[in-house]
């Protein structure tokens, strides 16, 4: 074969080399970024009125977090918590600068629920939102008011 | 010219026992383009970000081209820059154009309305215009170029070297289904005047002016903005 086309054929295997680790590359820092759990939190108290907890951000702890409320995997509400957490100081797992949310449950209807909260995680410049679990599904019940 | 031409065909024929690389070199080149659709469009962000990312696969794919025009030994003017026989390529495009405008327009008027279905800022003809003949330029180079010259040195011309120009071009138009069958049909329209008449100046022109009456006749619900790839969705 003559040397420009084994130039060619090399070329062609290098190329397909760099682009597939490219892609790797892309899929990985995509992960990362995406996906990465930071977020710490809990529900601290769910009946028929409201769903209440904290989140925490370890990589930026002072900034507001969107949290999305579930029920019954439907989406209810998109809450920012924002506001710092009152009981921080006098529970065992307190973490300083956690936010504090709380969702009205006021106008549901009567029955069984299984609530989930999600930490709304933005990235590439805010090209892509995904949602991470921040605590395990609470079931509760409505009852008659 | 027709010695040109000749020496053209003799350079295709050069080493006939490597027609896998050519092979290759289409599949290198369709590579490139998936990845810059399918991969970068979805794991990178926006702006910079996404410019840096997809810088890669389009040098990519344009070292592979240019380094692979110097081995074939084709001259730019065998590739199709040249304007000797723009109206030539020019005449052979007309009807057919007309034709496929008159279907555009009675389907334009067939669908909900016949508006403009892009985004604001591309709203204006003359911006639709002139951005479709550099860009339209630009997948010529690469698909008549590139794909059809290589497609001539596995199949020959005719049919099915026309046939590989438009399913390639076809297939990198998808998802977006409207798009796909316009590239087939608009593929197989220039890829077989290529063949005849190489001028990729004519090609983008007529590319533009399809792409202009695409967008102008076809509802934006139906075009997806001519959205490619991951972006489609």
């Amino acid at each position: 074969m003559p040397r420009p086309r084994n130039n060619l054929a090399f070329l062609i295997i290098a190329k397909a080399l760099i682009e597939t680790l490219f892609v790797v590359s892309l899929v990985l820092s995509f992960h990362y970024r995406a996906f990465n759990t930071r977020f710490s939190g809990r529900i601290t108290e769910v009946n028929g009125r409201k769903v209440t907890g904290w989140v925490f951000d370890e990589g930026a702890p002072s900034k507001p977090i969107e949290v999305q409320l579930y029920l019954n995997d439907q989406f209810v509400a998109s809450r920012i918590a924002d506001h710092q957490r009152r009981d921080s100081v006098n529970t065992g797992d307190a973490v300083e600068d956690a936010h504090e949310f709380e969702f009205d449950l006021s106008s549901k209807p009567v029955g069984e629920y299984e609530a989930r909260v999600y930490v709304v995680q933005e990235s590439g410049g805010g090209a892509r939102r995904t949602l991470q679990t921040l605590h395990d599904p609470v079931r509760f019940r409505v009852g008659a008011k | 010219m027709k010695g040109e031409d000749a020496r053209s065909e003799v350079a295709m024929k050069n080493y006939p026992s490597s027609k896998w690389l050519v092979a290759c070199e289409i599949m290198s080149l369709v590579s490139s383009v998936v990845v810059a659709e399918w991969a970068v469009m979805p794991f990178t962000g926006r702006g910079a970000e996404l410019m840096f990312a997809g810088m890669l696969p389009v040098a990519a794919a344009f070292a592979l081209m240019l380094f692979s025009r110097k081995v074939h030994g084709e001259t730019w003017r065998e590739v199709g820059i040249r304007f000797d026989n723009f109206w030539r390529a020019l005449r052979l495009l007309l009807i057919p154009m007309l034709l496929a405008a008159l279907l555009l327009f009675a389907l334009g008027l067939l669908l909900p309305k016949l508006e403009y279905g892009v985004p604001r800022v591309r709203k204006t003809p003359a911006w639709i215009f002139v951005w479709g003949i550099g860009w339209g330029f630009l997948q010529q180079f690469m698909l008549q170029g590139f794909v059809n010259r290589r497609a001539q040195m596995l199949f020959g011309k005719g049919f099915r070297s026309v046939l590989v120009v438009a399913l390639v071009f076809a297939l990198l138009h998808m998802p977006n289904p409207w798009l796909t069958v316009a590239t087939f049909c608009g593929g197989l329209l220039w890829a077989f005047v290529y063949q005849r008449t190489p001028n990729l100046f004519a090609l983008a022109l007529s590319h533009s002016l399809m792409t202009w009456l695409l967008i102008a006749t076809i509802p934006d619900a139906l075009l997806h903005g001519l959205r490619v790839g991951y972006n489609y969705f």
